[in-house]
């Protein structure tokens, strides 16, 4: 175990921890109007977009094309929340509404998604790599050790948080 | 007695020496061309003595010929022309055409930067006064100055070298002509891969024999080569990809890695949102009464992850959970609920049976980091 793990590991489990006590904490904008599995399933996914964000805060902040490729998209899933556009799992399926323009929308994107879609091991790889989609094959690998460096710190902390937790209750 | 001067110069003197010798036999030329001019005879003693001076001067070392041109052909211009023809290049003159082909000729010497239409005026006197004298050796002396020319115009960075060079075989400036190409080539790889590396200026690829020598193949390997390096770097980072063979299977596996990384935070994250005591389930609104009645959750997990923990330990963890929100003091029951939530964690968590308890009471988000580095991640770091 490497000096600059043991550094990303510290400062990814503060980060991650701060987003926890934010989450939890009783100003945060909380529903309870839906049904609470749909309660869990939707917390369960803020912790995994915190875990990921600080994460990738915690490792290269924009240095990096992935950690520049999570943190944009948390940015817009955030700027998304706060203009007040509920995500289609809060909603159950028989209420959702689906405008018109917004279903021709995603028509067009998944269309769109299939004609640029690449093939090869290489294209589900650039699937699975946050921002792959964008980068040279060179490109591609570097960013994937780094990915890998960083989700198995990642996992190590969080198994460690959630052993911790369920024990101490 | 010209043409012997000019061979014995030519075998004897070096590469700018050669050149100046046939400045000389051009001068000379001229003032031939002068003698059958009726209108300037009247200068040409002056002329010739400044000549002579040349002569003597162009003999001796290299900076020394220079100076001499510089020094003395303004004043040998001054008694054949106005100041004004100076700048204007007259062209009935053939001196003057003369003059500037010393001067540039001492430029290219110096290396430095010169125009091009000069050039190509220069060339078409050389050519015109082959053509009135019939000389086979200037003939050949104003090819050569073409294609120092065209090499001039083609590649000006490389021109000092390919003046000085000028008097080398063929072979040779094609070389250099081959190096050159390989200089840029390199340029555009350095161009190519600035992401990946930055600090080094360019990227040295030799072609061994054999392989092609071309900026695309070039190119290609070296890419080729950075994607090899990468993946050697990617095989220490995913376990048991040691022993595959090809990048084939090495991908699959590097997928298959980074795929069970991505569903175990998944899996984590769920395991904590279901372990964390929830602020939005309000005590007031949802009893113990509505808790087992939860539909939902059991199914969803199921939808989210199909056997990845067992849904009823979880149904029951978050049961208990739930009763430790609604019990406002941290009393018995409580504690008898930690206990029951304790002995369901070992079959949950894949090994929390050895994992430290801590007896801590207060809510475990405000324990702050420092804690955890201190209780234990050094247990996973093996």
């Amino acid at each position: 175990m490497s000096a600059t793990t043991q550094q990303l590991e510290r400062n990814f489990t503060h980060r991650f921890l701060t987003s926890l006590r934010r989450m939890n904490s009783p100003d945060s904008k909380t529903t309870t109007t839906h049904a609470a599995g749909l309660v869990i399933r939707r917390r369960s996914l803020r912790i995994k977009r915190a875990a990921y964000s600080s994460m990738a805060r915690a490792a290269a902040g924009s240095h990096r094309a992935w950690t520049r490729a999570v943190l944009s998209r948390t940015r817009s899933q955030r700027r998304r929340q706060q203009h007040g556009v509920r995500p289609n799992y809060i909603i159950p399926p028989s209420q959702r509404r689906k405008s018109v323009k917004r279903a021709a929308k995603l028509k067009k994107k998944t269309k769109k998604k299939s004609v640029v879609r690449r093939l090869g091991r290489a294209g589900k790889l650039r699937e699975l790599v946050p921002g792959g989609s964008r980068m040279e094959m060179g490109q591609l690998l570097e960013e994937t050790a780094h990915y890998v460096q960083c989700l198995a710190v990642q996992v190590r902390v969080m198994q460690a948080v959630a052993d911790h937790f369920s024990s101490s209750m | 007695m010209l043409s012997r001067e000019h061979t014995t110069c030519m075998d004897m003197m070096s590469v700018l020496e050669r050149q100046a010798a046939r400045f000389k036999w051009l001068q000379q030329q001229q003032q031939q061309l002068q003698l059958k001019d009726a209108t300037h005879l009247p200068i040409m003693p002056h002329f010739q003595g400044i000549f002579s001076q040349v002569e003597t001067g162009s003999t001796t070392t290299l900076p020394q010929h220079g100076g001499n041109h510089h020094l003395l052909l303004p004043s040998g211009f001054e008694f054949l022309a106005p100041p004004d023809q100076v700048v204007s290049h007259h062209p009935s003159l053939g001196i003057d055409h003369c003059l500037s082909r010393t001067s540039s000729c001492h430029m290219a010497a110096a290396a430095s930067a010169r125009a091009a239409p000069e050039e190509g005026e220069e060339d078409a006197v050389v050519v015109m006064m082959a053509e009135e004298n019939g000389g086979r050796s200037l003939a050949d002396g104003s090819n050569k100055r073409k294609t120092e020319n065209e090499e001039i115009r083609g590649k000006k960075r490389v021109k000092g070298e390919m003046e000085v060079e000028s008097s080398r075989s063929r072979s040779e400036e094609t070389n250099c002509r081959g190096d050159s190409t390989q200089e840029e080539t390199q340029k555009k790889k350095k161009k190519g891969s600035s992401s990946g590396d930055e600090k080094q200026d360019y990227i040295h690829v030799r072609a061994r024999r054999g392989q092609a020598t071309d900026s695309h193949s070039l190119a290609e390997r070296a890419r080729r080569e950075k994607i090899s390096r990468k993946m050697k770097c990617l095989q220490d980072l995913v376990p048991g990809c040691n022993k595959i063979t090809g990048r084939a299977g090495m991908l699959d596996e590097i997928i298959n890695y980074v795929q069970s990384l991505q569903r175990q935070v998944e899996f984590l994250s769920m395991k904590l949102a279901a372990v964390n005591p929830r602020m939005e389930f309000n005590s007031d609104k949802l009893s113990g009464k509505e808790f087992p009645g939860y539909p939902s959750f059991p199914t969803a997990m199921n939808s989210m992850f199909p056997g990845a923990a067992s849904l009823a330990q979880l149904q029951q963890l978050a049961a208990s959970r739930e009763m430790e929100n609604l019990t406002t003091n941290h009393s018995q029951i409580s504690s008898e609920k930690t206990q029951t939530s304790s002995a369901f964690s070992p079959e949950l968590c894949l090994d929390s049976s050895s994992f430290p308890q801590v007896q801590v009471h207060q809510p475990f988000w405000e324990a702050d980091s420092q804690s955890f580095q201190d209780m234990g991640f050094h247990r996973y770091q093996g």
